[in-house]
């Protein structure tokens, strides 16, 4: 077996094409910081890097949508902290009426701040969030409620819708929130609930619901009558408001709290699914540096041997 | 023996080294010549005479040049070329795929991700237009990544036609030559000589067209070889070259041999080297992603348009479809498989154009080949809807019209004519899918019967669709996208190792051929250096003779 010249460079050359093709991988990987450039560069980990990518970008999805609901339900806990202070107001309105000492013209005043109350309940109940009605329901972009021009206290049925002081024009659908797929968390409240005890909206008050805005003015008309009967079914109606509001007020409070423990999971389990995918795309830089000398290395000694073989020759013996 | 005998001995000496010089100084001449093979002289000592019961020699006789010759690795190396060329050939247009079906974020994954996203944003603020029109627009921007994917895959098999096409001139060039060279080897050979330059030039051929064809070799005598197919289409018969002819057909480059009259098809198996790898991406490895990503398509389009038909939109209508739909050009009834040849035989009538079903492809994928390949203005393909395959028929430009009559007979399964029209496909229907909701008011996000502005359920029952594995494949949009790059993927990563393994194999065969007949410097000069002294010995020997024949003659003065 004889070697010859055309195998000493034949040899050579697919030595150095095969180290300035690896150098090239290397180089780039280095470049770019990933080593999963080309679906070649490894098929195994397509499907999970594809995967993991989507559920990051749905975490952070579901992460703009938690600290939305997060900002709203703070405005609806406001709100159902002043519809609170209207009750303990009203209160106050009706205790003070129910002493004998007060005349007819204090009671007229005092008929008229319930009156007052009653219309800053409506206002409370009409409140929108960036032109959304918040307790309409559904239907968020009509006013949650309109007074009733036919109402009259004496006629007042809690089974008859249409003899309620206020007409409710949203649905009975709850706003909720997605936290997590499948995972819904109720953030909104129904004005038929909240304000009208009335959770199914068939336009009959449920047993145990208070209807807040005919209470208010059906205590009104106890106050200016001088009905102390009616302003002591007032004041128990008030009383039970109040705990149907707190009620509803706790169970949102609760909701808040999934809604931010979720909103934490969801963004350790983003940080997690980043650091899965980096194991899969991103390159060990150290590792890459240090290859890259390596195989540097090594293309300089197959330069070196290709200049010395250039250099001898049989010719410069004879 | 005479001295003018010893004279004339040594006048062989001096010729048959100068002959030896000259063939080594030819040898030295080719060290860088492709293929070519070292030459040696071959030698041997003159008879012996008889003078007075001494057998003396006559000195040497120069009998041939004879090249070095190892039909095992010739042999070997036409058969590694081949594959060589196979692999080579796969590279670029894999490259090519591996870019179309990338796994960047800008990819179809992406796209597909971004638009149901865009539903899962809508979900947040289901009364919102900025929302609203994002899924419009996003659902615009997949359609787009989606044909432009498909027409990229397209444009992957141009390339590989424009290839295949450019090869043709040179093949049919070295055909000839090599039936030259036959004609050539053939008649040095019938008057004794040898032929060793047109046969080193023969084998390169042969090695080259390995490469570009597979092509294979066999004896057929007085020193001439026949080339073939490797499916037994003869290329090269004796003296004479068969005509390598490339025509289009139904949009792709189909090959002949033409042989006088008879005109023989090569097909795809017909082929080895590099023929038969770009071959093999044109005919079957991107088919078979087109198909995929068609039936991706077809599956997101399908499933989104029946959740949001269900939904309403702002203005309480119900009942729309997000996409326009192409369901009016399916077959009526579900197949089981797309291999089974189990449609009988006879034509189809494609908008005026008569395709030909034979028991070779009667099988829905094999009718979907005949109807693409029959230029009917209409394109073909085979999808799954869950469980049965439909053929799908779309028009070429938007809008075309396609009509369909099926002339089959004898087989077990049958278009059936279902239809309103009479008609099996309804020529309604155009080719590019496009969003068909144009208005943010019609995007259908609310689930229950009124359509509130605030209500957000069928958004969060199209977003998970995304999630959804409920297919035949068990795989999300995502994930089925990612299979596909995967297959992508594999295939270039086989490819890159067999090149790699194909090209070692070859260096390796090529350098042991070299060291068999190839030619090495410092042998040559050696024997230069040899050939010189035994020249300059032999014309000593002459001058001595010389010296002694007039010393002879010198005796009488």
């Amino acid at each position: 077996m004889k070697a010859t010249l055309g195998m000493n460079y034949r040899m050579l050359s697919a030595n150095l094409e095969d180290m300035s093709s690896r150098l090239y991988e290397l180089r780039q990987e280095a470049a770019s910081g990933k080593k999963l450039n080309r679906p070649s560069d490894d098929p195994a980990a397509i499907r999970p890097v594809l995967n993991y990518r989507a559920r990051i970008q749905s975490s952070e999805r579901y992460l703009n949508h938690i600290n939305t609901a997060g900002g709203e339900m703070q405005v609806l806990d406001s709100n159902l902290d002043q519809i609170e202070n209207v009750l303990v107001a009203a209160k106050e309105t009706a205790i003070a009426a129910r002493n004998g000492a007060v005349n007819d013209s204090d009671r007229q005043t005092y008929a008229d701040r319930i009156s007052q109350l009653f219309d800053e309940m409506l206002q409370a109940a009409n409140t929108q969030i960036n032109g959304k009605s918040v307790f309409a329901g559904y239907r968020e972009d009509t006013r949650a409620f309109v007074k009733n021009p036919a109402y009259d206290p004496v006629a007042y049925d809690t089974a008859d819708v249409s003899t309620w002081a206020v007409q409710y024009q949203g649905d009975a659908n709850a706003k909720s929130v997605e936290i997590a797929p499948e995972k819904r968390v109720q953030t909104g409240l129904t004005g038929n609930e909240l304000f009208l005890g009335d959770a199914d909206n068939d336009g009959s008050v449920d047993a145990g619901g208070t209807d807040l805005f005919s209470a208010l003015k059906n205590l009104e008309h106890a106050i200016r009558s001088n009905d102390g009967a009616g302003i002591d079914t007032g004041l128990e109606q008030l009383e039970q408001g109040a705990d149907q509001v707190r009620r509803l007020r706790g169970r949102m409070g609760n909701n808040a709290w999934r809604i931010e423990r979720a909103g934490e999971q969801m963004s350790e389990a983003s940080i997690e699914f980043k650091e899965i995918i980096s194991g899969y795309e991103d390159a060990d830089v150290l590792k890459v540096f240090s290859r890259l000398a390596q195989h540097e290395t090594a293309f300089k000694a197959a330069l070196n041997v290709t200049t010395r073989i250039s250099k001898l020759s049989i010719l410069d013996y004879m | 023996m005479s001295l003018t005998t010893a004279l004339n001995s040594g006048l062989k000496g001096i010729l048959a080294h100068q002959r030896q010089v000259e063939v080594t100084g030819n040898n030295i001449a080719n060290v860088n010549t492709p293929g070519y093979s070292r030459q040696t002289l071959t030698i041997s000592p003159s008879a012996t005479v008889n003078i007075d019961g001494l057998l003396l020699g006559q000195g040497v006789d120069v009998e041939s040049v004879n090249r070095e010759y190892d039909k095992f690795v010739s042999g070997q190396l036409v058969g590694q070329n081949s594959t060589l060329g196979q692999e080579s050939a796969k590279s670029a247009p894999l490259a090519e795929l591996e870019r179309v079906l990338g796994i960047g974020e800008d990819s179809l994954a992406g796209q597909i991700e971004s638009f149901f996203g865009a539903w899962h944003d809508l979900s947040g603020n289901p009364s919102g237009s900025v929302e609203r029109g994002q899924v419009i627009y996003k659902g615009e921007n997949l359609l787009e990544s989606f044909s432009q994917v498909k027409s990229d895959m397209v444009r992957v098999g141009q390339n590989i036609n424009d290839k295949l096409n450019a090869e043709v001139g040179s093949i049919n060039l070295k055909l000839q030559e090599v039936a030259d060279l036959n004609a050539a080897i053939k008649e040095k050979e019938t008057l004794g000589h040898v032929a060793n330059t047109e046969k080193d030039r023969r084998d390169l051929l042969v090695k080259e067209l390995s490469g570009i064809l597979g092509v294979q070799t066999f004896n057929t005598g007085s020193g001439q070889i026949g080339l073939h197919l490797p499916g037994g289409i003869p290329l090269v018969q004796g003296d004479r070259a068969l005509d390598f002819e490339a025509f289009y057909q139904g949009g792709d480059l189909q090959f002949e041999v033409r042989a006088g009259d008879v005109e023989l098809s090569a097909k795809r198996t017909n082929f080895g080297g590099k023929f038969r790898g770009l071959l093999d991406m044109r005919d079957d490895f991107i088919p078979g992603l087109q198909q995929e990503i068609q039936q991706l398509e077809h599956r997101v389009v399908t499933e989104v348009n029946a959740q949001h038909a269900a939904g309403y939109g702002l203005d309480g209508e119900t009942g729309r479809t997000f996409f326009s739909q192409t369901t009016g050009l399916q077959s009526e009834t579900g197949f089981a498989n797309t291999t089974d040849h189990n449609f009988g035989t006879g034509t189809i009538d494609v908008n005026g154009t008569s395709v030909n079903i034979d028991a070779t492809n009667n099988s829905l994928s094999g009718i979907r080949g005949a109807i693409n390949n029959a230029d009917t203005g209409v394109v073909a393909a085979v999808v799954n809807n869950g469980g049965a395959y439909h053929l799908n028929l779309t028009p070429e430009t938007p809008g075309g019209a396609v009509n369909f009559t099926s002339n089959l007979s004898g087989g077990s399964w049958t278009f059936s004519n279902q239809d309103a029209d009479a008609e099996l496909f309804d020529a309604v229907g155009s080719e590019d899918i496009h969003v068909q909701i144009s208005d943010p008011r019609q995007v259908a996000a609310a689930g229950a019967t009124a359509g509130e502005p605030g209500d957000n359920e069928n958004a969060l029952a199209v977003y998970a669709l995304a999630d959804s594995r409920d297919n035949p494949d068990g795989q999300t949009y995502v994930e089925n996208y990612g299979r596909i790059a995967a297959t992508v993927g594999t295939e270039a990563k086989r490819n890159t190792m067999a090149r790699q393994g194909a090209s070692d194999t070859m260096n390796q065969l090529e350098n042991l051929r070299e060291s068999i007949v190839g030619v090495s410097i410092e042998q040559e000069m050696m024997n230069l250096t040899r050939f010189q002294k035994g020249f300059e010995a032999s014309s000593r020997y002459v001058q001595t003779i010389d010296e002694m024949m007039g010393t002879i003659i010198g005796m009488k003065r």
